[in-house]
């Protein structure tokens, strides 16, 4: 065992994150909220997808992005180049593309007037322009977004006057995490949930594994090592420039059932993908704003979970969530990786009523506060980081 | 529609070719509509065959999977459907999580 399991050791690493109660109305104010539309999802990186979406020229899949009450279209060119734009026709702004993915042979057309765009967002064509007055094409064309691509992650940002890169952005988890093979993992399953509930408050249920001997006591109770076979201690936590990462180590006497473990002997993959780049045998990396991914050890290839939690309104958010294996090459693995997806699966609709559960008790304003333990300090630092972007909350009466 | 049929050596899995779905949004639905009973007789009927399964199911390339063995890698897809309910919950109201079907799923080709 590698995890040490002295009490309080994260408050000693990062002292001046302090150790008080956190206030919850920055849950549950519609004020509040709206800032956080500005400051945070107007300003930030945030994850739309994976380049392995669109392989060929000419693809493209669009994200509606209702939290910047935007519509995106992410597109690759006819020269092999990835670009976003705004998924607004420069004639009248009726939304351009209004289904979630295709291709495209070369353009792109608006169905109201077939104003044609190529794939690189200039303006092609348009229908009977002799009857249009002085129109210049050539400054016409779809209104770009800053994107980047980080190991196969595609981000936008929406602050068009930005200047940090998204390198720069990601800073010690780009470090951390450069050069894992992502790429040679395949998405099988993905999950989109509609909850009522805050976006921190579905993201602080997920944020610590505090919670697994009790809420999940049918589910996950002994995946981590736990102090005095009774609660969870963290391998390690760090904390980045507005990300943070917490890794736990494996419980060694964790009670697989019989199907788990007759599907981990009958597991022969032979595209034993590993993670080096992990810190521990589960690493939770918190992107901020509001993408987690997710990074599994298993005996025979590591695989890759990833949250997206897309806020609609200030109690209600769209939970996504996606999951990668290396693609299976035998039944036995296709299995496996089936019976990891559905233990996990079971376990997150744990959270999702939970997430519900506890945004109504903040809603209440019976507790204006909540408190958290060491092992809950990437919490704290989250919601440090949303204060340090949006400003502090003002109580209301 | 014709019912897929199986191969002779699994033919007492041919009572439960209703759990021969392709896609998880169709075996959590199919789990959610059967009675303990159910779950637990479909169980053990496909648990002790599954590594003979396996095996017979490996004969060919995963990706290159016939048409006719579909039937019974997606009866196998199913035991795992069902398996945490019979290995850990072992009731039908142990489970305390938000309501499977708001996990609306997708599979691999969406995103």
């Amino acid at each position: 065992m590698k995890t040490l399991m002295t009490n309080k050791r994260w408050a000693a690493k990062y002292p001046a994150l302090g150790t008080g109660p956190v206030s919850t109305e920055s849950c549950i104010s519609a004020e509040y909220f709206e800032r956080e539309r500005d400051h945070i999802f107007r300003r930030c990186w945030l994850n739309v997808g994976r380049v392995d979406e669109i392989p060929e020229r000419g693809q493209y899949f669009v994200r509606e992005l209702a939290v910047c009450r935007t519509s995106i279209l992410v597109m690759r060119g006819k020269d092999s180049q990835v670009r976003a734009f705004h998924n607004v026709c420069s004639h009248r702004g009726n939304k351009l593309v209004p289904h979630e993915r295709g291709a495209c042979p070369g353009k792109i057309m608006c169905g109201f007037h077939f104003w044609t765009f190529d794939t690189e967002g200039k303006l092609s064509w348009v229908p009977d322009e002799e009857n249009f007055f002085g129109l210049d094409k050539s400054k016409l064309g779809l209104t770009p977004v800053r994107i980047g691509i980080w190991e196969g992650f595609v981000f936008v940002n929406l602050d068009a006057e930005g200047t940090q890169s998204l390198e720069d952005y990601l800073g010690g988890v780009a470090k951390q995490l450069s050069g894992a093979p992502f790429g040679e993992l395949a998405r099988l399953r993905t999950y989109k949930v509609d909850e009522r509930a805050n976006w921190k408050v579905a993201i602080d249920a997920q944020n610590e594994v505090y919670h697994l001997p009790f809420q999940h006591r049918f589910t996950f109770p002994d995946a981590f090592i736990l102090k005095d076979n009774k609660y969870t201690r963290l391998y390690d936590v760090n904390l980045y420039d507005r990300h943070c990462v917490w890794s736990c180590e494996y419980n060694p006497e964790y009670k697989i059932s019989p199907l788990g473990a007759l599907l981990g002997r009958l597991d022969a993959t032979k595209n034993a993908v590993r993670l080096n780049q992990m810190i521990g045998d589960f690493d939770f990396f918190l992107v901020f704003p509001n993408m987690v991914i997710l990074l599994f050890k298993a005996p025979k290839a590591d695989y890759m979970v990833t949250y997206n939690f897309w806020p609609l309104a200030v109690d209600h958010t769209i939970w996504e969530i996606r999951y990668y294996y290396p693609p299976a090459d035998n039944a036995g693995t296709r299995l496996a990786q089936e019976y990891a997806l559905c233990r996990l699966r079971d376990t997150l609709q744990e959270d999702a009523k939970a997430h519900e559960a506890i945004h109504a008790g903040l809603a209440s304003r019976a507790k204006r506060e909540i408190h958290l333990q060491d092992d809950e300090i990437c919490i704290r630092y989250f919601h440090k980081v949303v204060e340090d972007h949006v400003g502090a909350v003002e109580l209301a009466r | 529609m014709t019912v897929a049929t199986l191969p002779e050596a699994f033919k007492s899995l041919m009572p439960f070719m209703a759990w021969a779905l392709p896609t998880e949004r169709e075996r959590t639905i199919k789990r959610l509509a059967s009675s303990m009973d159910e779950l637990n007789s479909f169980y053990a009927t496909a648990m002790p065959q599954l590594e003979t399964i396996v095996a017979f199911l490996d004969r060919e390339p995963l990706e290159q999977m016939s048409a006719a063995n579909k039937p019974l890698m997606n009866l196998m897809l199913s035991l795992v459907e069902i398996s945490n309910i019979v290995e850990l919950y072992k009731r039908l109201d142990k489970f305390d999580g938000m309501h499977p079907s708001r996990f609306v799923s997708y599979e691999q080709h969406h995103s």
